[in-house]
């Protein structure tokens, strides 16, 4: 659906929101310790480590080119996914902690015979812990803001040109950060979430649902 | 207040289903002949077009030289500049920014100096410096190469080229073609087609003259390994097609491509 689809679905649930906040507006907020979140990075949803995916093939010098040429890729990435749980000491400080991954995958195929000869992969899978405020309470919205710290397990490989599987592994721990200035909670028990911000479990937007108590 | 609850869910649900998606079908090299046909035309090809222009505009200037205030305004008018004609217009040379140099020598031939190609032989610098003899009809040019002591070099892997070429009512016409790139990581030889002389305008009637308009050009790729491609180019105002035997495909204009990445194949 692209860009714009997710601008709509975004505005989509504004109106939501607002209702909810109508309604909040009448009663006092009730602090709830516990939270369960699953969330995905939804613009660009992708690329928040960036990928190190390093192409076999010379695309530049006629020799190359014509290697090039015999082959064709598939370039594909899993999204950003997130499972995370919030402890709320008060209603305005808490302690987020998630775990994430997100990877990105090059299929490689031969033109003739139309075969699989090469992989290439990014993969990392993360555990984070955030230091979060929320400065904004109403019993069906919340504004927040985070901070986070973590580390990333880094899985990958770049097979050679006819060497499906030969790609030396690659495993390494690399550091992650987060910050998002702005996110807002919508609902009571049952709540949505949107969120904007820059780092390593997302670079853009993520949105996602949760369950408190 | 369910029903907010079950649009805010699927609403969520969607937006994570729409994380997971093909990103991208990658094809970086369609048609590596276009390749070769673009990075040759420029280096080679088509610096046999700019030779004859300046050849032409040379000749054209010799029977004005005596006439300063004809003279310049024949260069303005035939190359569409203005420029400090007296730093780089003389009786027997002349440079022009963008075109290259040209002498008139003294058995009345031309040497055009296209600042392009130089190699490192033999513990020197050898020049690629074009000649070009006028036979009434067309222009004859040849590469040939000095090494500061105007001894030619007997070595093979360097550039070779020549042309016959006419200029008449704004076009450049080469009735006959022939390079040779025998380089060490490929080879690639181009040559003229029999009734299909590859033609452009001239800069002196068009401003963004570059690509052939109309003709034809042979083409033969080889590479160390044995491997060779062999094609014909077609050139076209809006076009360039890649033809092997009965496949044609249609690709954009030389010109307006500058990234290897960009979908040229147009049919």
């Amino acid at each position: 659906m692209g860009r714009f689809g997710l601008v709509l679905y975004v505005l989509m649930l504004l109106p939501l929101a607002v209702n909810a906040a109508d309604v909040a507006g009448r009663q006092e907020f009730v602090l709830k310790h516990h939270e369960f979140q699953v969330s995905t990075g939804i613009v660009p949803g992708r690329y928040s480590f960036g990928y190190d995916h390093k192409s076999p093939f010379d695309h530049f010098s006629f020799p190359g080119i014509y290697e090039s040429s015999r082959y064709y890729e598939r370039e594909y990435v899993s999204g950003i996914w997130s499972l995370g749980y919030t402890y709320n000491f008060t209603k305005v400080l808490a302690i987020q902690t998630n775990v994430f991954y997100e990877s990105g995958w090059i299929d490689r195929f031969s033109r003739e015979g139309d075969v699989k000869v090469a992989e290439s992969l990014d993969s990392y899978l993360s555990a984070m812990a955030s230091f979060k405020v929320s400065w904004y309470n109403r019993p069906a919205v919340r504004l927040y803001s985070y901070l986070g710290l973590g580390l990333s397990y880094k899985y990958g490989y770049n097979d050679p040109v006819n060497g499906l599987g030969q790609g030396t592994r690659i495993h390494d721990i690399v550091t992650a950060f987060q910050f998002t200035p702005l996110g807002v909670q919508f609902g009571r028990r049952l709540f949505g979430f949107a969120e904007i911000g820059i780092g390593h479990y997302f670079s853009g937007a993520a949105a996602g649902i949760g369950y408190r108590f | 207040m369910r029903k907010t609850y079950r649009y805010m869910v699927m609403a969520a649900a969607s937006l994570c289903l729409m994380s997971c998606k093909i990103y991208d079908d990658k094809e970086y090299v369609q048609e590596p002949g276009y390749i070769v046909a673009q990075d040759t035309y420029r280096a080679y090809v088509n610096e046999l077009f700019m030779v004859a222009e300046l050849a032409d505009f040379f000749s054209g200037y010799q029977e004005l030289r005596e006439d300063r205030e004809a003279a310049e305004a024949f260069a303005e008018s035939y190359f569409g500049i203005s420029l400090d004609w007296d730093s780089c217009l003389f009786y027997e040379y002349a440079d022009i920014p963008g075109h290259g140099s040209i002498s008139l020598e003294d058995d009345g031939t031309f040497s055009v100096d296209m600042y392009r190609h130089s190699y490192y032989l033999d513990g020197g610098v050898r020049n690629g410096i074009y000649s070009v003899t006028d036979d009434g009809r067309a222009f004859r040019i040849t590469l040939r190469y000095e090494d500061g002591e105007g001894s030619v070099p007997t070595d093979t892997d360097v550039l070779t080229a020549g042309a016959t070429v006419r200029c008449e009512d704004g076009w450049i016409v080469m009735d006959e073609c022939s390079i040779a790139c025998p380089f060490q990581a490929y080879s690639c030889s181009i040559s003229s087609v029999s009734g299909k002389p590859a033609r452009r305008r001239s800069v002196s009637v068009s401003d963004t003259a570059y690509q052939a308009s109309e003709g034809c050009l042979h083409y033969v790729y080889s590479e160390p390994d044995g491997f060779t491609d062999e094609f014909d180019v077609e050139f076209s105002d809006d076009s360039v097609s890649i033809v092997r035997g009965v496949t044609t495909v249609r690709c954009l204009p030389f010109d307006r491509i500058y990234d290897r990445s960009v979908d040229y194949i147009i049919g």
